[in-house]
């Protein structure tokens, strides 16, 4: 057993879809209802996430941390595409981060993870 | 690929891959330089620093100073220059609080800049962001505000560099006199300069005390009270980092390596390599290889 969809919760599946597809880069692979509750996949790389809708003011709120190979380029190429950063790259002990959220208040971490010991 | 890019705010990227260079000039900015592969030799005044990739050279506005290559194999140069408006800039957003940076009207000079001009080690997230810069510029990246993000970012880790390598260890030094504590910083970073350029020669103890302008009694204890290591330490360290660097980019063999970073003997070498880095020189090239 893996996990194979992460779920992220939004407040509308169109302004959802769109953030991801238009601002991060995603593609949408299918949609269907679960229970009926709608859901649609989007896929990165190898990262498959699940929007799921969800009434506002349920709580729902989704905290994913986004791998880099360069933060800063990311940072700027997105900024650049209008996502919101609510912090400029900070220099953390595992590497370089910065933080950004949708319009459904999920907070997103890029992280650039960067072996120190490396020569 | 050579390039000398002038950005509109007139910022400046120089990268060269060069066997031989000779050059005598003045610098316009605050420059970082940076011997990414090879090494150069750079005279100021009296003093020789020779940069290799674990060191980078700061020099300020207004230097004068010969910069030499002569090397059997390609040595790659990279010189970052920072316009003085965007280091004034900079200065003003890293030193000010965000209340005063609203009130801010960019219309004073800036603060001090004048750094220590001196070897500093090239690593962590300078390295990082050094080598995300030069593999952008590389693939033909040509957004200024990008590059000026990671130009800003490079002062960010320098100043940070220059915070831990000077700022923090002359606060260990016990002089109760500031201007006491920088000046012998100073000196101290003379010492450390010498032995980051003459590192595979044999040097005597009162030719590194003569070079910093100290008595040999007062650079041992005031080296080991700023950096925690006495001056042998620190050159055993330097020698054995840069045979790891040896033994990962190049295909000398170890007994090649041992003399070119200034061991005698081989098997003291390796007993201090395995005590330093918990594998052996030879493990160690198996497994980079």
């Amino acid at each position: 057993m893996h996990i194979k969809y992460i779920s992220v919760f939004v407040n509308n599946m169109e302004t959802g879809v769109d953030f991801f597809k238009n601002k991060l880069g995603f593609k949408v692979v299918n949609n269907g209802t679960i229970n009926g509750t709608d859901y649609t996949v989007i896929q990165i790389n190898d990262l498959f996430l699940s929007l799921t809708v969800t009434e506002p003011g349920s709580g729902f709120k989704t905290r994913l941390i986004l791998n880099t190979s360069d933060c800063l380029k990311d940072y700027h190429n997105l900024k650049t595409a209008g996502v919101n950063f609510k912090t400029e790259p900070q220099y953390l002990t595992v590497g370089l981060a910065a933080e950004f959220s949708d319009d459904s208040d999920n907070q997103y971490i890029l992280l650039e993870e960067r072996n120190y010991d490396d020569v | 690929m050579d390039y000398a890019i002038t950005l509109k705010n007139n910022n400046k990227i120089f990268y060269e891959t060069r066997e031989h260079r000779y050059e005598m000039k003045c610098t316009e900015d605050f420059n970082l330089r940076f011997a990414l592969k090879g090494n150069e030799i750079y005279r100021l005044g009296r003093r020789e620093l020779s940069i290799h990739p674990d060191s980078f050279l700061i020099m300020n506005k207004g230097t004068q100073y010969i910069s030499k290559i002569d090397s059997n194999s390609p040595v790659e140069s990279l010189t970052l220059a920072f316009d003085q408006k965007f280091v004034n800039n900079f200065n003003a957003c890293y030193h000010r609080s965000h209340s005063k940076l609203l009130e801010y009207t960019g219309s004073d000079t800036g603060f001090d800049m004048d750094f220590n001009e001196t070897i500093y080690p090239f690593n962590g997230d300078l390295r990082f962001n050094i080598q995300h810069l030069k593999n952008n510029l590389e693939e033909g990246l040509q957004d200024e505000l990008l590059i000026n993000e990671y130009l800003h970012h490079c002062l960010i880790n320098y100043y940070r560099v220059y915070h831990s390598e000077v700022l923090n260890k002359a606060e260990k030094l016990g002089f109760t006199n500031r201007s006491t504590k920088v000046e012998i910083m100073k000196r101290l970073n003379l010492a450390k300069e010498y032995m980051y350029t003459n590192y595979n020669q044999n040097i005597a103890l009162e030719d590194l005390a003569r070079h910093s302008c100290l008595s040999v009694n007062h650079l041992l204890r005031t080296f080991k009270q700023a950096f925690n290591l006495s001056p042998h330490q620190f050159l055993i360290q330097l020698r054995l980092q840069r045979a790891r660097l040896l033994l990962k980019t190049t295909s000398h063999t170890i007994n090649e390596i041992v003399l070119m970073v200034g061991f005698e003997c081989p098997s003291s070498f390796i007993r201090l390599f395995k005590n330093k880095f918990n594998i052996t020189p030879l493990k160690f090239k198996q497994m980079v290889a």
